[in-house]
């Protein structure tokens, strides 16, 4: 018989094992957040990756000369470029926005399309007071300025002023550079793309080691040197994490260590139970592969820290074992398999969900779970050699009075109810991250220089086909303009904007043809001196017939710029991103359009946030419910309520302490109870179960099961990240409480004295 | 090898006599700066002749010319049509070529030659009672369709030719440039909005 429980062992595993590969497929990891919400998010898979590439991994390095030379500032940028390039965190460049044979190439392919290609100011004029176009263009000749007038080919400038239509800053261009002149002096700016964080074992800070070296080299020149970017965000928050897990962990694991050593006086206990977390997050990992496909990774965190619940598991088992005489391990199974069966089948509830977080979390929790009992089940029994000792200390750990377990649990469930009503919530997204001040004055500098720089938030225009796609973002334009006529928007970019729809084009060319045709137009070429008959040939000859140009064509020579708001076409259709420059107030104040969708990523993070946080504050009833019944099946409901009674009251006196606390309950608050949940079952199972002598034994599991959970995940409280932080303290507090009600519990149990 | 260090000699025999010349446009331009009248309101007129290839005769216009240290300058024209533009380094236009003139323009006007030196090859000269400046842009997208500039006068700027690289030419004539005061109603009239 025990024998066969390795080889049984060994054939689970190759079933998850092999489950999961018929699944796997890479990417099975998500790391979008928004993926989390009900509806899988507003945009298609491929439009999110490509947006999120160019938000997540794009840096705006300005360099700023406050003396004004233009000229030496323009070499300094191609010597700040050329560094860039060679550094190996810089995946690509732009800086030469000038770029003159980008623009020819684009100049020669619009061209032949003059008579249908208008700027928003002529178009409206055109339309208006077609007189005004023609006052404007003689006083423009007769101006001092002419800048390379073509009388024949584009008289009026029409084409010119579509072609360098949008806002500009006053600016000078050296070798393709543009120099913006601005109150402090002069600046350039650099965009670059940054290759993808490396998420390897060391710490490293490429980017930032890049931008204070660069710095360093622009002060040796004169000159400032601003960054800004989510790359560098990303950079800090990581390493900073990593330094912290470092620390908290390193920590956390030698206090274990160091417990484990002093209590069972030999390494392979806390071996054997490390190794029985491992294959609880092994198996929970293979089951939702092999289930649903993929996992996203906050799914994988929570239920990693939840699957931490095994050790109770292993640390009860290699407890008992320190019973004298032959290994009595059987007497240990109801209470192990109760302890499984009411977190596993609550957790199980969760997944039953149509949330995908909870999906994830509930089969990943449940069969972590299943897989580490196996574990300690199967395995252990082989593997674990320990000598046996009386553990007379053990029964000192029993606290109190006999009534006091009933009290405690009371008082503890009145405050829950009691702090209920004040609860309040918290779901910015400072939670997870505040950007460190170099960073910030960074920002708040280069905010300074440019007038208006894209806001996060941006219209996602979709549709079948391109076509569509451009009259969507055509009617968005028009509620821009009126917002942006309001004072509420400074400015909007847009395909539509410098490639109109056909349709518009096509009323574009009639109103210049018939322009063309006007008796201005002819005034205009006598007033300079041609006859009338040379007039009327030039007027003939302005007229070109209408072309049609796809999207495709001319995006392959247009500017960059434009080319980032093309999202592209797949089997979901086509779809595009009209961005927004000085937003003054909410989205919402362009009314709904078809195949047009708001979208705010601060604020859709925090709303999937609450959403998944509302989701399982409601369920913790239920899986409650769920463990009360499975446990009251095996015990009968007078037992059953007692031993529900533990979790409910660490769950409810935690949560009051949340609230009194002051800070409003967060997703992270909320999976801290859930595991708090999880070890009060637990603990609260093995303690009602456990007869006789074996009291001591199961104490001293459930002691030093809490007091690891305290060092391993309490320590999360000293965090500076926030969400960590409050995750960290939720379960110190919860695991704190649960001990104390396990205390009380065995004084209840047995009178003062009689342990020992 | 004997090639290389002949030039490299050329070279270096070839550089005092250009940093002299550099330096003697540099005095040049220092003293026609201070030989400016630099008023911060100045009111005066224009007559301006721009010849354009493609038509057959000059186009002649005469007008009023407002510079203002705070506002730019202002361009009324009152013969043949009417029209009014005023330059200033923020409300050029949105049309990006003709930025590019207007700032060069605009500084001319100011007499801020050394503003410009990031942008064109400065060559100053002081000849009897007058003085003279060519501008040539250095390389880039204003070299494309500016190919030079001739600035020229007395105490004040007086005549500004402005070659395009399109063969087109504008002659400017600043004629009577006063300094006035900022409240003279003229003026304030030169800057109301066209």
């Amino acid at each position: 018989m025990m024998e066969s429980r390795p080889v049984a062992w060994l054939v689970v595993a190759a079933a998850f094992a092999l489950a999961a590969a018929a699944r796997y497929q890479p990417g099975w990891l998500q790391t979008d957040i928004l993926a989390l919400a009900g509806n899988g998010g507003a945009a298609p898979a491929a439009a999110r990756e490509k947006l999120d590439g160019q938000l997540q991994r794009s840096l705006l390095w300005m360099l700023v000369s406050p003396a004004g030379d233009t000229e030496r500032l323009a070499e300094a940028t191609e010597e700040l470029a050329e560094k860039l390039r060679k550094s190996e965190a810089i995946d690509s460049l732009e800086y030469r926005w000038a770029e003159s044979e980008g623009f020819r190439k684009e100049w020669a392919l619009l061209f032949p399309l003059r008579q249908q290609l208008l700027a928003r100011d002529d178009r409206a004029l055109l339309q208006a007071s077609p007189d005004k176009l023609v006052q404007r263009q003689l006083a423009a000749i007769y101006g001092p300025q002419s800048g390379g007038l073509d009388l024949e080919r584009d008289p009026f400038g029409i084409f010119r002023h579509y072609f360098a239509a949008g806002p500009q800053l006053s600016s000078e261009v050296h070798g393709d550079i543009p120099v913006q002149r601005g109150q402090s002096g002069a600046f350039t700016l650099v965009r670059a793309t940054a290759r993808p964080v490396q998420l390897s074992g060391g710490i490293r800070t490429p980017l930032l080691d890049l931008r204070l070296k660069l710095r360093q080299w622009a002060e040796g020149q004169g000159l400032q040197l601003l960054a800004v970017g989510a790359p560098l965000h990303t950079e800090y928050a990581a390493a900073g994490a990593q330094r912290e897990i470092r620390l908290i962990g390193g920590l956390s694991i030698a206090a274990i260590c160091l417990l484990s050593l002093l209590v069972f006086r030999s390494p392979g206990p806390l071996l054997l139970s490390i190794f029985a977390i491992a294959c609880g997050i092994g198996s929970g990992t293979a089951a939702v592969i092999a289930l649903l496909g993929q996992m996203h990774i906050l799914a994988f965190v929570f239920g990693t820290t939840v699957t931490g619940l095994a050790i109770d598991y292993a640390f009860h088992f290699i407890c008992n074992r320190l019973r004298p005489g032959p290994a009595r391990d059987g007497e240990l199974l109801p209470g192990l398999l109760l302890g499984l069966l009411s977190s596993c089948l609550a957790f199980f509830a969760l997944a039953l969900t149509p949330f995908p977080l909870l999906r994830q979390m509930g089969l990943f929790v449940g069969f972590g779970l299943i897989g580490a009992w196996l574990t300690v089940v199967l395995l252990f029994p082989a593997l674990l050699r320990l000598r046996p000792r009386p553990l007379a200390i053990a029964g000192r750990l029993a606290l109190g009075g006999k009534h006091w377990y009933g009290a405690a649990l009371a008082a503890a469930v009145l405050l829950g109810l009691a702090a209920l009503p004040r609860i309040e919530f918290a779901d910015d997204l400072q939670l997870f991250y505040r950007p460190p001040q170099f960073l910030a004055d960074d920002e708040r500098q280069l905010n300074q220089h440019l007038p208006a720089r894209a806001e996060s938030r941006y219209f996602l225009v979709q549709s079948g086909d391109w076509q569509t796609v451009l009259q969507r973002e055509w009617q968005l334009a028009g509620q821009l303009r009126a917002l942006q006529q309001a004072g509420r928007l400074g400015y909007f970019q847009a395909l539509s904007e410098k490639f109109p729809p056909l349709e518009v084009q096509r009323a574009d060319w009639a109103l210049m043809r018939s322009f063309y045709a006007s008796a201005p137009v002819q005034g205009f070429y006598t007033q300079l001196g041609y006859s009338e008959a040379e007039a009327r040939e030039l007027v003939a000859d302005l007229q070109r017939p209408f072309r049609e140009l796809t999207l495709e064509a001319w995006l392959a020579v247009a500017g960059q710029n434009y080319r980032d708001l093309w999202l592209g076409c797949d089997g979901g259709g086509c779809a595009s991103v009209v961005r927004l420059y000085g937003l003054d107030g909410g989205l919402d104040a362009v009314p709904a359009i078809e195949g047009v969708t708001p979208v705010d990523p601060p604020r859709a993070i925090a709303a999937v946030m609450s959403q998944q946080r509302d989701l399982l504050l409601r369920l913790l009833p239920l899986v409650l419910l769920v463990a009360f019944a499975v446990i009251a099946l095996r015990t009968g409901v007078r037992r059953g309520l007692s031993i529900i009674g533990m979790p409910l009251a660490a769950l409810a006196a935690t949560l009051a302490a949340v609230v009194i606390s002051g800070s409003g309950v967060s997703l992270f608050h909320v999976a801290a109870l859930l595991l708090i949940f999880g070890i009060g079952v637990d603990y609260a199972v093995f303690s009602h179960l456990s007869r006789g002598e074996e009291k001591n034994y199961t104490l001293l599991a459930i002691a030093l099961a809490g007091v690891t959970t305290l060092l391993g995940f309490g320590l999360l409280a000293l965090s500076r990240t926030p969400a960590i932080a409050d995750f960290g303290l939720t379960l110190a507090v919860g695991t704190i409480l649960t001990l104390l009600l396990t205390a009380l519990f065995f004084a209840r149990a047995e009178p003062k004295g009689g342990n020992r | 090898m004997r090639g290389l260090f002949l030039s490299l000699l050329l070279c270096c025999a070839a550089l005092p006599p250009a940093m002299a010349l550099e330096s003697r446009s540099e005095v040049a331009l220092q003293q026609i700066e201070a030989r400016l009248q630099k008023s911060p309101q100045m009111l005066g007129r224009f007559a301006q002749k721009k010849t354009l290839p493609q038509l057959p005769r000059p186009l002649l216009s005469s007008g009023v010319v407002a510079l203002s240290e705070e506002r730019g300058v202002s361009w009324r024209v009152i013969e043949p049509i009417e029209s009014h533009l005023i330059l200033s380094g923020d409300s050029a236009g949105d049309d990006a070529l003709a930025r590019q003139v207007a700032y060069p323009l605009l500084q001319i006007f100011r007499g801020n030659f050394a503003a410009l030196e990031a942008l064109f090859h400065v060559d100053a000269q002081l000849l009897d009672d007058n003085w003279e400046v060519t501008l040539t842009p250095k390389e880039g997208p204003l070299a494309t369709f500016v190919s030079s500039i001739e600035v020229s006068g007395n105490s004040g700027i007086e005549h500004i030719r402005l070659a395009e690289a399109s063969q087109a030419i504008t002659e400017m004539q600043l004629i009577g440039l006063q300094p006035v005061d900022g409240e003279d109603p003229q003026f304030t009239t030169e800057f109301s909005e066209p």
